[in-house]
């Protein structure tokens, strides 16, 4: 199926302004996560207490917080953090749930049923609330707070390569192969279902990814996510909001990164998506 | 938030189409806490409309109370807005395109009630489904904008119990919002019905 994708590349209508907008952020999104050590121009969490709270300067282009940290080191390092953060959680999504959903979606029957079951009963509770619940349980650390919120995205994986999975085994080159005697994981799922799943869960990790993010500066803003001193976005933003009066810009940056990179991720997913719709080649 | 889906589906691809699924992406993409914080400082500090955080009793002053529930309701109702826009979209384009509309464009009918009284009709299922997981998210957002504008809800109640480690009122709390999650599920599937009278 590669060559339906490049095909779909190269026949694809001119893309409008706002997908090159998208690809550019993420790009320099992943520049400042590969170089933040490079790119930061003070140490994130260097404190100077003569300089609290300045508005944005040439030293300070985003100025400092009320310990004289300067809040674009803090955003630029909080930037790696944050998306490591989002990373691991949509991982773990993804390596719990491609092979749960494909596995349901081949064998069908009562394994089908008895999984299907348990992550009804987990997608019945409020994504955020349920991570916030299980953070609770196990202690505030963003590694325990990302793995909850992988949890509570596995699912939305599994349905995905279920039903993806489901359609495939429908088509007639399967029942081909079958027929050739290719079974088992060896010679019939991982050749024959599998690059046929893999295509409609990249376009979902995107937007996964978004939701990620949000749910990590969400975290940290309560206080269950990312543990202060370390920067992120979710600390920033929340060390900024508690003066928000004295210092309204500060609040401004960390929230627009959000946005902007979510946003994008969003973009590029139903990007991935167009491309792999053959209604719209 | 329909009319502006209905808006967008008059010409897809066009260019107030191209504008508003724009917008309702980069909606969807805001972080609702966020937007929170941005409408303090602009509607609060700054031209102080609106309170700033901090509720109001409902018991002591309701009139007040409402009012300052516009800025927290807005911060947490723009995602379910940008995403229901988007539904309706889809939904009134496959609906415009069938043969339906088509029958009462040969009977006559005007445009506009073509669009708002048929097109749109038809348009509310996948609507209805798309409110239903919005109140999903919305009971998992409520938790952080609440800690944004200082209200004290279940949010504020279950980040509290965390902290506190007090794990009889997290399970509560948890159990609580998946209840109304489920009762909002079943309140949609039965919308379903008086939807389309077709579904039994």
């Amino acid at each position: 199926m590669s060559v339906t994708l490049s095909r779909a590349v190269r026949t694809t209508p001119r893309r409008p302004a706002v997908v090159w907008f998208s690809y550019a952020v993420l790009a320099v999104v992943a520049v400042v996560v590969l170089l933040a050590d490079l790119l930061a121009p003070h140490a994130p969490n260097e404190q100077n207490l003569t300089a609290i709270l300045q508005s944005p300067s040439w030293q300070h282009p985003l100025g400092t917080d009320d310990l004289g940290r300067d809040v674009l080191s803090r955003m630029i390092h909080g930037t790696r953090v944050s998306i490591l953060a989002a990373a691991w959680a949509v991982g773990i999504a993804v390596v719990v749930g491609f092979p749960l959903g494909v596995l349901t979606g081949y064998v069908r029957g009562v394994t089908d049923a008895a999984v299907m079951r348990v992550l009804d009963a987990l997608m019945a509770f409020p994504a955020l609330v349920l991570a916030i619940g299980i953070t609770a349980m196990l202690g505030p650390d963003i590694m325990t707070a990302m793995t909850a919120v992988g949890v509570v995205l596995t699912p939305v994986i599994v349905r995905l390569a279920r039903a993806q999975t489901m359609a495939i085994t429908q088509q007639t080159y399967i029942e081909a192969a079958r027929s050739f005697g290719a079974r088992g994981a060896r010679r019939m799922i991982i050749p024959h279902v599998v690059p046929n799943v893999v295509q409609p869960i990249v376009a979902q990790v995107a937007v996964l990814a978004g939701f990620a993010l949000i749910a990590e500066a969400s975290l940290s803003f309560v206080q269950l996510g990312v543990q202060p001193p370390t920067a992120s976005w979710g600390t920033v933003l929340a060390r900024s909001y508690t003066f928000l009066e004295l210092a309204p810009w500060s609040t401004v940056v960390p929230g627009a990164a959000i946005a902007l990179t979510v946003f994008s991720l969003n973009i590029l997913g139903e990007e991935i998506q167009r491309m792999l719709d053959p209604r719209r080649r | 938030m329909s009319p502006t889906g209905v808006g967008a589906a008059q010409r897809p691809g066009g260019r107030l189409d191209r504008l508003l699924t724009t917008a309702a992406t980069a909606g969807i993409a805001i972080p609702n806490f966020w937007l929170g914080m941005m409408l303090i400082v602009l509607f609060a500090v700054q031209l102080g409309w609106f309170p700033g955080p901090g509720g109001v009793d409902l018991g002591e002053d309701p009139l007040g109370a409402l009012h300052a529930l516009v800025l927290p309701a807005l911060a947490l109702g723009l995602v379910g807005a940008a995403e229901i826009c988007r539904q309706v979209r889809s939904a009134m384009i496959e609906n415009l395109s069938a043969d339906y509309v088509r029958t009462h464009r040969a009977m006559g009918l005007p445009h506009r009630s073509i669009v708002w009284r048929h097109a749109l009709k038809n348009s509310s299922l996948p609507v209805a489904t798309i409110t239903g997981i919005q109140v999903s998210h919305l009971v998992g957002g409520a938790v952080v904008v609440e800690a944004v504008f200082g209200i004290s809800g279940l949010g504020s109640l279950v980040v509290e119990a965390t902290n506190q480690r007090d794990y009889v009122v997290i399970q509560a709390v948890v159990l609580l919002t998946a209840l109304i999650v489920l009762a909002t599920n079943l309140i949609v599937d039965i919308s379903y019905r008086l939807l389309d009278p077709r579904i039994t």
